[in-house]
C-alpha cells in the first residue's frame, strides 16, 4: 500500500516541478495559458501504461493534479483570491481596521480585472459602453443558478 | 502489493460512496446554513461523512484500505469544494457574470456593476464569513488572525507557495 500511496504522490510532485519550469519558460515569451497543465497528462500516462498502477493509485494522482490545477487559476489568471489577500495582509500587519483593509484593494483590481477575464473567456461581450452575456455565459449562468437553487441561496460572491 | 490489487475496486467504491454521501448531506442541510457559516458546515459534513466511510470500510475491507479510501475521499471533497462549490458560492467572477446576466438584453455598464457589486460588498462579505468560521477575530474594531490551524490557513499557505513558485 505504501508503494501505491507514495509513488503516485512522487510522480505528481515531479509533474508539478516540470510544470513550474514549463510555465516559467513560457512566461518569458509572454505565453500564459492553462494549456501548460497538459504536463500532468504525462504523469497520468506513466501511472497507467508504464507503471500499470491500480485504479485507486491512478485516481489519487488525478485528484492531486486536479486540486493543484484549481489552485493555479490565481497565478494563471493573475488575480489572487480576496480572502487570501486579507489573510496575508493580517499576517504581515497583525491587526487592521475595516477601512485599512478596504484601502488595500481597488475596484479596478477586484471587479475590473475579472470583467476583462470574463470577456477573454467569451462569457460576456462589450458592445459600446455596455456588457452583455454571450450564449456561452448564459449556459454558465443557468448552471450556477440551478446549483444555487438547490441550497435556496441568493447571489453568491 | 497484492493486497491493494485485491481491494482496488473496493477502495475506489468506498471513496466515491463517501463523496456522494457528502454531497447528498450537503444538499440536505446547507439550505438551512447561512452563507457566512458555510466554512464550518463544509468541515463538519466532511468529518461526519469521513467518519462513516472510515468506520464502515474498516469493518468490511480492513483499516489500511479504509485509510487509502479516506485520502481519496478527502481529495474528492477538496476538488469539489474548490472547483464547484467555492466557485458558485464565493467567486467574484461568477457573481459579476450573474449581475450582467440579470440585465438580459438591456446590458450593463461597468460603472453600474460597480454600484451593485464593489470592493466594499466583496470584502465585508469575506470578513463576515471569516469571523463566523473563526479564522479572524474582531476586537475593538480591529481584525486579527486567530492563531490556529484551519481550512483557510492551510489553503492560504498552499496558495502563497504556488504564487511564489509561479511568479
Amino acid at each position: 500500500m505504501i508503494k501505491y500511496l507514495f509513488l503516485p504522490i512522487a510522480i505528481f510532485i515531479t509533474s508539478a516541478f516540470v510544470h513550474i519550469l514549463v510555465f516559467r519558460i513560457l512566461k518569458k515569451f509572454k505565453i500564459i495559458s492553462f494549456k501548460s497543465t497538459a504536463v500532468f497528462l504525462i504523469g497520468l500516462v506513466i501511472n497507467i501504461f508504464w507503471l500499470k498502477f491500480p485504479l485507486s493509485a491512478v485516481f489519487l494522482y488525478l485528484l492531486l493534479s486536479g486540486i493543484y490545477i484549481l489552485f493555479l487559476t490565481g497565478p494563471i489568471l493573475g488575480d489572487p483570491s480576496p480572502s487570501f489577500i486579507i489573510l496575508s495582509l493580517l499576517r504581515r500587519k497583525k491587526m487592521m481596521d475595516k477601512n485599512e483593509i478596504l484601502a488595500s484593494f481597488s475596484d479596478r483590481n477586484l471587479v475590473g480585472k475579472r470583467i476583462t477575464s470574463l470577456t477573454s473567456a467569451k462569457l460576456i461581450v462589450k458592445k459600446g459602453h455596455k456588457y452583455y452575456v454571450t450564449k456561452r455565459g448564459m449556459k454558465m449562468a443557468a448552471i450556477v443558478n440551478g446549483y444555487r437553487n438547490i441550497f435556496h441561496w441568493e447571489a453568491g460572491g | 502489493m497484492r493486497f491493494i490489487m485485491d481491494k482496488d475496486i473496493g477502495i475506489l467504491i468506498f471513496s466515491i460512496l463517501g463523496f456522494v454521501l457528502y454531497v447528498f448531506i450537503q444538499f440536505l442541510i446547507f439550505r438551512f446554513v447561512k452563507s457566512e457559516k458555510v466554512i464550518k458546515g463544509i468541515v463538519d459534513v466532511y468529518l461526519f461523512t469521513g467518519f462513516i466511510q472510515l468506520l464502515s470500510e474498516s469493518v468490511m475491507l480492513g483499516v489500511a484500505p479504509a485509510i487509502y479510501s479516506f485520502i481519496l475521499y478527502t481529495l474528492l471533497v477538496a476538488n469539489y469544494i474548490i472547483g464547484i462549490f467555492g466557485l458558485v458560492e464565493s467567486s467574484v467572477r461568477i457573481r459579476i457574470l450573474m449581475e450582467i446576466n440579470s440585465q438580459g438584453r438591456r446590458g450593463i455598464k461597468e460603472k453600474e456593476i460597480n454600484i451593485k457589486y464593489n470592493k466594499k460588498i466583496i470584502l465585508e462579505k469575506r470578513l463576515k464569513r471569516m469571523i463566523a468560521s473563526g479564522e479572524l477575530k474582531l476586537d475593538k474594531g480591529y481584525y486579527q488572525l486567530n492563531k490556529r490551524l484551519s481550512f483557510y490557513n492551510i489553503a492560504e499557505m498552499f496558495y502563497r507557495i504556488i504564487w511564489y513558485l509561479y511568479k
